[in-house]
């Protein structure tokens, strides 16, 4: 059979065979149809108009791609970096930005690789990562403080406060029977729980130890919560995660620390005490090491749209998104 | 009772209780997710994107049309990669070291670990194709998600073409058909319903997927667009919503509402987790649906 013939056999059925239609089936038909039709056109004439005349609105037609911001990296920046692109987003019709999480080491690695546009860290970027991507520039966007936790089956006594030197012990050993308290008030811990992902939550905790070592054999969990679940699903566990995490939640106990021997009490491990030591940097109302940066990092300098969002973040407006997540925002402390 | 007879009783009843517990715990995890998503299930969560919403969750249309998008693009992408390549392995390539090798190196793709496929993925699609792919994208996921899901349709395509009885098959050159037209009115209808499984089997795993989806999609809180965009760095000069723009996707929502227990609701997370059964079986029933007509035997 040629194509010819099965083409005109294909067709056939269209002519053949064919039976009146009532007249008024056929009409309510095209009823149907022409109503879905203008509705349909409507819809999208609306949705069209609506559209340019957003764009309009922002006067930057000529150009309607660099619109679009993309953030990615640490799961400590991301909530914030939703809350403030939200915002941003509500003053400026027609701007999109879209945030991802990561982890700060994501967020910097794909910067430099110019993936994203703007990378989330929630520390400095390292010495290797400036080798490797040397154009990356940092804007300091807010603050944060990495606090220990603990189950509520663990035993505190008073101020519960435990030694920088057991935490360098148990952490380095994997040994938890070294969390004692500095003055014995802290028992109970049977395991220990680090993060599984390169994160600057670890970073910072890492930094903080005597000799900078989390032994291998510690379980890892998933960003800032997956600890916090962790801790609170072990009674007798004890681990390290942000501020903004572990405020306020439900079956932890946030614990003190003696640090070279000044105490920081558990009760004064708040939001109050760790904004004046991220704006003085004394030691005087937190371990100074345990406060870090919360960083937006962009390859080379940002460019005017980036720019208006990183202004946009460090501005006094931006504060109440900060303070929404536990966090503090750069006009707080700078 | 003699001892075969008691043998047989006591497997017949770890069967019994093998099934029992299965089906326990498929309605103990589906009941516990419906009935912890009840305080977030409402019309106005299915079909408010993110974006919409004060905070962070809300709500979860862009997810849903996400999942929607990936999973059923990168199943008609693989189906036909799948199915050509059984057909290929099946009736016109010589049984040798070759097609062995080539089965062996699918059973290899089928058992590679999808974080794997994810960061290829990332390197190639999203780095090194950007200026195809338009980087984090719908066409990026879809690509990784279709390596993902091709060799469960193709083995699936390749066990069922393995059950057309040769007798139909030789009874249609005997009637004087080609090859192409035995394979296409004989073999493959009557294989479909075995294709349809394994289409199905690749859709709830483009579905459920979320490292590949994450590393190659990305993740945004907006619904997708269709529109054309001017766009320096991309071929021709121009962005095509949604296919170069990011996508959201079910099992993400569902991660972010652990991610951020302080900030999202923890019913959020069990609504989208829902929602994404819900979702696969619709998809399920709809494939079925359309191409169970087609089938013979």
């Amino acid at each position: 059979m040629n194509i010819g013939t099965r083409i005109k056999n294909l067709f056939a059925g269209m002519w053949e065979n064919t039976r009146a239609v009532s007249p008024i089936v056929a009409t309510l038909v095209l009823v149907v149809v022409a109503i879905t039709g203008a509705a349909a056109v409507g819809t999208i004439m609306g949705t069209f108009s609506s559209d340019v005349s957003e764009q309009s609105n922002t006067g930057e037609l000529a150009s309607a791609s660099s619109t679009e911001i993309l953030i990615a990296g640490s799961t400590t920046v991301q909530p914030v970096s939703e809350l403030l692109a939200e915002a941003y987003m509500d003053e400026h019709q027609g701007v999109k930005i879209t945030v991802q999480g990561g982890g700060s080491g994501a967020g910097i690695s794909s910067v430099g690789l110019d993936i994203v546009d703007i990378g989330a860290a929630s520390r400095n970027p390292k010495d290797p990562e400036l080798e490797k991507y040397p154009n990356i520039v940092t804007h300091k966007i807010g603050g944060s403080a990495v606090v220990v936790i603990a189950g509520t089956g663990v035993t505190v006594v008073g101020d519960g406060d435990i030694d920088s030197g057991e935490l360098n012990t148990a952490y380095e050993d994997n040994d938890p029977s070294a969390i004692t308290g500095a003055a014995g008030n802290v028992s109970g811990v049977s395991t220990l729980y680090d993060r599984a992902e390169e994160s600057g939550t670890e970073d910072t905790f890492r930094k903080f130890l005597d000799n900078k070592t989390i032994n291998d054999g510690i379980t890892g969990h998933t960003g800032n919560a997956g600890v916090l679940a962790a801790v609170q699903g072990d009674a007798t566990s004890l681990g390290f995660v942000d501020f903004g995490f572990a405020d306020g939640a439900s079956d932890i106990q946030i614990l003190g620390i003696l640090d070279d021997g000044k105490l920081y009490p558990a009760a004064e491990v708040d939001a109050d005490h760790l904004e004046d030591e991220l704006k003085n940097e004394d030691g005087e109302n937190y371990v100074t090491a345990l406060t870090r940066p919360l960083n937006y990092i962009t390859n080379g300098e940002p460019n005017s749209m980036e720019q208006a969002f990183i202004t946009f973040a460090m501005s006094p407006g931006a504060t109440t998104h900060f303070e929404e997540c536990g966090y503090f925002a750069i006009t707080q402390f700078a | 009772m003699n001892e075969r007879t008691l043998e047989g009783n006591i497997f017949k009843a770890i069967s019994y209780i093998a099934a029992a517990i299965t089906l326990l715990a498929l309605i103990g995890i589906l009941g516990r997710i419906t009935l912890e998503a009840l305080p977030s299930l409402s019309l106005y969560f299915l079909i408010t994107p993110e974006s919409n919403v004060p905070g962070l969750g809300g709500g979860i249309a862009n997810a849903i049309a996400g999942t929607l998008l990936l999973s059923l693009l990168s199943t008609a992408l693989a189906t036909p990669l799948a199915v050509g390549t059984a057909v290929y392995l099946k009736r016109y390539a010589k049984p040798g070291i070759l097609v062995r090798a080539f089965g062996f190196l699918l059973d290899v793709l089928a058992g590679t670990p999808s974080i794997v496929l994810g960061i290829f993925g990332l390197l190639f699609l999203v780095y090194y194709m950007k200026f195809v792919t338009g980087g984090f994208s719908l066409i990026a996921g879809t690509i990784a998600l279709t390596i993902l899901i091709l060799p469960v349709i193709e083995r699936a395509a390749e066990g069922a073409i393995d059950t057309v009885p040769l007798e139909l098959e030789e009874a249609s050159y005997a009637l004087g058909a080609s090859k192409w037209d035995t394979v296409r009115r004989i073999t493959v209808p009557f294989a479909l319903t075995g294709i349809l499984t394994g289409m199905v089997l690749g859709i709830g795993r483009a579905a459920e997927e979320s490292a590949v989806v994450i590393l190659t999609a990305g993740y945004t809180q907006f619904l997708p667009e269709f529109k054309v965009l001017p766009r320096e760095g991309l071929i021709f000069g121009m962005k095509i919503y949604p296919f170069q723009d990011l996508t959201a996707a079910l099992p993400i929502t569902v991660y972010r509402s652990f991610e951020f227990p302080h900030l999202i609701p923890a019913s959020n997370g069990f609504a989208a987790a829902f929602v994404l059964i819900v979702v696969v079986m619709l998809i399920n029933a709809a494939t079925r649906m359309l191409l169970w007509r087609s089938r013979i035997g």
